[in-house]
């Protein structure tokens, strides 16, 4: 980083705000940004596929709280789920003496939690949907051929599904990558956060809003680009000819 | 004679679907190289006696013997359910169905649906069930399609695929609901040439058909099915030439 930083210096030279120590403060918060949502996301994701198993159980005692689950989530703003993991906990008492103390020292804590059990609630209302869009005649060939339920599940309910969820699922990803933006009100220093830090110091928000804006639309493309190839590479079956 | 050679014995079976009731009292007896063909007017109930025959509708009434093996049901209060899903789903493992709209895994390839129950159900080695499925394929004429997927595949592909997925799991008996109605005209006798091979060659099979030209070419008895009971049956040169039950006359009458 310094190195780069030092390479990059003299086309800086005559830049009042672009400075290796912004760029340092940027180059800060995309890490803490990629962090913020690819762990949130690995989570969600490891969340929501036994979510979505229980809501397309059929079994009502499964199905209901997942459903309330999901739909809280999905029926809330994210700032809202955000406030109340940030300040809510830290009112609970005498919280400050156990170990969950760590949860409301550091604001990365509660944003994580929030991000990550937004994110499973789409991701699940995603894969239910895909689960139950499955062939019910690929279904029945599978009871057909001798497989048990849970074989046919892992064999061709699936991989089926998750090859049908892939698009959606990719703009879920998007999605998370911007909604993100908002870690910045409970103080973490993510992109945004660094984009109001440079505007703040210099009072000039076109360069430093424009700039980290750039940042996220590379970082976007590069996440769709990727979900297009995979979605080539998975989706290839269900081109004709 | 049912003994425990025979692939496949009916006795009896009944099955309603809430009040409706689609079988009254249906029987079949499949001996080895057997082929029994099911006609009968839409709503008869063929597609609902065959698959009671692998248990995807359960029987309210009457006995399955899979090459001499009961299946055991149970009842409970209203309904009647196999005792053992275990023995269900041995026994479906030796009884290869074939759809009439093909219900091949879309998102496996052509030899990936071939080995899938082999491997997946059977436990063969997953070297040894490609190999097979490659001959296989080479049957039905489809080697060289073995890894284009199923919607990259014609109709009359896709049924033949599906029958090299039943050949791969070598199957007592074989069961086909209509395997030609969903294709085109021209496809036709492409499965159904397949199909008589593999009568020639002594394969046991049931078939639910529209196809009068194979049932009476083909088959060693033709049932005819009306409102869940057996009508006529015999040998297909009696009952499709001179048959005496006038539905059944009225069914096959040439229809202009
Ligand atoms: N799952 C089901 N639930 C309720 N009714 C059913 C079900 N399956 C079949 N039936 C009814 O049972 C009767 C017989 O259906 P079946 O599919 O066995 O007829 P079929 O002889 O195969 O007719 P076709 O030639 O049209 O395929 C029909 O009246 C049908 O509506
Ligand atoms: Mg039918």
């Amino acid at each position: 980083m310094e190195q780069w930083l030092a390479h990059i210096a003299p086309f800086l030279s005559d830049n009042a705000i672009f400075t290796p120590s912004t760029l340092a403060q940027y180059w800060q918060g995309l890490v803490r940004t990629v962090q913020l949502v690819f762990i949130s996301l690995v989570i969600g994701l490891c969340l929501a596929v036994p979510m979505a198993l229980g809501r397309a159980s059929g079994r009502a005692w499964l199905n209901a709280p997942i459903w309330l689950f999901t739909y809280v989530f999905r029926g809330t703003p994210l700032l809202i789920q955000l406030y109340v993991a940030y300040y809510g906990f830290a009112f609970i008492d005498g919280i400050q003496d156990t170990r969950l103390a760590f949860f409301i020292n550091d604001p990365v804590y509660p944003a994580l939690l929030a991000f990550t059990l937004n994110t499973a609630a789409y991701t699940a209302e995603i894969f239910v949907g895909a689960i139950r869009a499955t062939s019910r005649g690929e279904l029945e060939a599978a009871r057909a051929y001798g497989m048990s339920p849970i074989t046919a599940y892992r064999r061709i309910v699936l991989p089926s599904a998750f090859r049908r969820a892939l698009p959606a699922y990719g703009n879920e990803v998007i999605f998370m990558l911007h909604a993100s933006a908002i870690a910045s009100a409970v103080t973490i220093t993510d992109l945004t956060g660094a984009a109001y830090y440079v505007y703040a110091r210099f009072y000039s928000p076109f360069p430093a809003f424009i700039f980290v804006a750039v940042v996220y639309m590379l970082l976007s493309f590069a996440l769709q680009g990727g979900f297009k190839l995979l979605e080539a590479r998975m989706l290839r079956h269900l081109k004709p000819g | 004679m049912a003994d425990s050679e025979t692939p496949l014995v009916v006795r009896d079976l009944h099955k309603s679907f809430k009040d409706v009731s689609v079988l009254n009292g249906v029987s079949l007896e499949a001996h080895e190289g057997d082929v029994i063909t099911l006609i009968g007017a839409s709503g008869s109930g063929k597609s609902t006696f065959l698959r009671c025959m692998n248990l995807l509708e359960v029987p309210d009434a009457g006995e399955l013997i899979v090459h001499g093996e009961h299946v055991a049901f149970k009842q409970n209060k209203k309904t009647r359910e196999p005792a053992s899903w275990k023995q269900v789903e041995r026994i479906r493992s030796r009884l290869a169905m074939v759809f009439q709209g093909f219900n091949l895994w879309a998102h496996m390839s052509l030899i990936g649906n071939v080995i899938e129950a082999p491997v997946h159900v059977l436990g063969v080695p997953k070297k040894q069930a490609r190999e097979r499925g490659m001959a296989l394929l080479e049957r039905v004429g489809l080697a060289d399609r073995a890894d284009y997927f199923p919607a990259q595949l014609s109709g009359g592909q896709q049924q033949r695929g599906a029958i090299a997925r039943a050949l791969a799991v070598d199957p007592e008996v074989m069961l086909f609901d209509e395997p030609t109605s969903a294709l085109d005209p021209e496809l036709v006798g492409d499965v159904l040439a397949v199909m008589r091979e593999l009568a020639d060659e002594g394969r046991t099979m049931v078939v639910v058909t529209h196809e009068m030209d194979f049932a009476r070419d083909v088959s060693s008895q033709v049932i005819y099915l009306h409102e869940g009971r057996v009508e006529e049956t015999g040998a297909p040169a009696e009952v499709l030439s001179r048959p005496d039950s006038p539905r059944l006359r009225q069914f096959l009458a040439p229809r202009f």
